[in-house]
């Protein structure tokens, strides 16, 4: 028993030697994954630089990382950096917020009334077959060139497939749970807020997950269509005018955003789900 | 144990209706449990033991007949009873002191001595230092013991048991057994235990009903009567003279309906 091996970072929180090298062992393995994830990512980069400096690629049709970063800062300096993405992101956010919220409240109405859900079933599946991107032109007419319509095509990307997912979780709560409750005197309303909900909740964070990915796809291609802002309009503009470096830099920005939306999820999961280990 | 009439089942019948017909799987049962009277069932597979006791739970209406409680026509779920079945259905997003309290948490008597009570209970049944883990961390000995806890926290009369020893090990299946007996037998109350294990009915009841196979008739009862044992236990049970006789019995009723099936 040594207190002495606690100290490093690969052995912090050690009880003994012997659990110091295991600790070590693991926390070294975790090290090298990130490293070498990084370093996949900086040979890319590399890669990309080096290939259009000595034009191996042509940086007119690929742009390259440093021309990405130059706009980045310049797009950063004059404020339209903050404000393309803050448009992108409130879009998506409330298309989500609404898609998700009315696919589940729509999936809780259909598990109490089963005869609505029977009746509105072909209707459901149908919608949810039918590519929604082919509604974004319908919704421009209706809501004009808006952001209104922006989110009108973030939202009927993700609503349908809520509602069916989501709806059939809700139906999967196990029978005999809910003869638990019964027998306890439990009326409709306790059935699903103690049985059918909670059972559905690790249905239901899947579904988010899926649903941020939809909404942002729903955001931007109804800024190719209808906005003037957005990174979706810039996405466009850049292609308009031809700048490579400024739908490169649209782009990356765009996977930074989803990545930061997935894992706020995942977070959201782990507070959700303590009893999942 | 010749206590009034808890449970009375008359001329229940119960047909299940499909698309391809219709299947009987009661026919025509009369049953009465006394107050303080453990009383078991055994009958083979599909002799409509289920059935039976989601009738007497107040979760099904039968086809015909009707059920009383106290002399009072059951309609809906009665406070008066609990269940407890095979499985421990725990759920697995509350912690086992929230497990522990759901029932009174759905009829609105989660008062703090309640949930005091329910906290006594698990430490009474070896639970204590366990209230804020899930169920995931328990075995499945400790799992049915929270399940106990949960039914008898909102102080039911009655026990319906859906064999809830049989997904157990045998020693844990005997403790749970005699802490289960124990615990009727203390309180007062008054037991239905639904069972395809004929040893575990003669060791743990004072009468066994037997049913035959489906359509559920009363096939036979007995009154299980003991001697040697100074306290009975479903342990000492096991040891008094005439247990063997009541198994052979039972086990020859059931034997003559399998070949009939």
């Amino acid at each position: 028993m040594s207190n002495a091996v606690s100290n490093g970072f690969l052995t912090r929180g050690a009880v003994s030697d012997r659990h110091a090298r295991f600790l070590r062992s693991i926390r070294l393995r975790q090290t090298q994954v990130a490293t070498a994830q990084l370093a996949v990512l900086a040979v890319f980069l590399a890669v990309w630089q080096l290939a259009a400096s000595w034009r191996i690629i042509d940086p007119f049709i690929t742009s390259q990382p440093s021309a990405i970063a130059e706009k980045v800062l310049e797009l950063a300096n004059d404020g339209s950096l903050g404000y393309h993405v803050a448009v992108t992101v409130i879009e998506t956010l409330i298309g989500f917020g609404i898609g998700t919220l009315l696919g589940i409240a729509i999936a809780g109405l259909f598990w109490w009334w089963d005869f609505l859900s029977d009746v509105a079933d072909p209707y459901v599946v149908v919608l949810n077959a039918t590519p929604k991107m082919a509604l974004g032109p319908v919704f421009i007419i209706w809501l004009g060139a808006t952001v209104t319509a922006v989110v009108a095509l973030a939202v009927s990307i993700s609503l349908f497939v809520t509602i069916l997912s989501v709806y059939s979780a809700f139906r999967q709560a196990d029978p005999e749970k809910l003869v638990v409750v019964s027998s306890f005197g439990a009326s409709k309303w306790q059935q699903f807020s103690k049985v059918v909900f909670p059972s559905a909740v690790p249905t239901i964070i899947a579904t988010l997950k899926v649903n941020i990915g939809l909404s942002l796809i729903g955001a931007i291609v109804g800024e190719f269509l209808a906005a003037n802002a957005g990174l979706g309009y810039l996405i466009i503009y850049g292609q308009n005018i031809f700048k490579m470096s400024l739908v490169m830099t649209s782009l990356v920005i765009l996977t930074v955003i989803a990545g930061v939306m997935y894992y706020c999820v995942n977070l959201l999961e782990r507070y959700l789900l303590p009893w999942r280990r | 144990m010749s206590g009034h009439e808890r449970i009375r089942g008359e001329g229940l019948s119960h047909t299940y209706l499909t698309r391809t017909g219709e299947t009987l799987a009661l026919s025509n049962l009369d049953l009465t449990v006394r107050h303080g009277e453990f009383c078991g069932i055994v009958g083979p597979s599909g002799c409509g033991k289920s059935t039976l006791l989601a009738i007497i739970c107040g979760l099904l209406q039968p086809s015909e007949g009707r059920i009383l409680i106290d002399g009072v026509q059951l309609r809906s779920p009665s406070r008066r009873t609990g269940i407890l079945l095979q499985k421990d259905h725990l759920f697995e997003w509350r912690t086992v002191l929230q497990n522990a309290e759901l029932g009174l948490e759905i009829q609105g008597t989660g008062t703090a001595q309640a949930r005091r009570r329910a906290k006594e209970l698990l430490k009474l049944y070896g639970l204590g230092g366990f209230e804020d883990s899930y169920p995931y961390q328990l075995s499945g000995g400790m799992r049915q013991r929270v399940a106990l806890v949960r039914t008898l926290a909102t102080d039911p009369d009655i026990l319906l048991l859906d064999e809830p020893f049989s997904a157990l090990d045998y020693q844990t299946k005997l403790i749970l057994e005699r802490d289960v007996h124990a615990i009727i037998r203390r309180n007062g109350k008054t037991a239905l235990l639904i069972t395809h294990d004929i040893e575990e009915a003669v060791s743990m009841c004072d009468r066994v009903i037997v049913l035959s196979g489906r359509p559920g008739k009363v096939k036979n009862v007995y009154d299980i009567a003991l001697t040697g044992c100074a306290e009975r236990t479903p342990i000492s049970s096991r040891d008094a003279p005439e247990f063997r006789g009541y198994c052979k019995r039972i086990w020859e009723d059931l034997e003559i309906e399998q070949r009939s099936i």
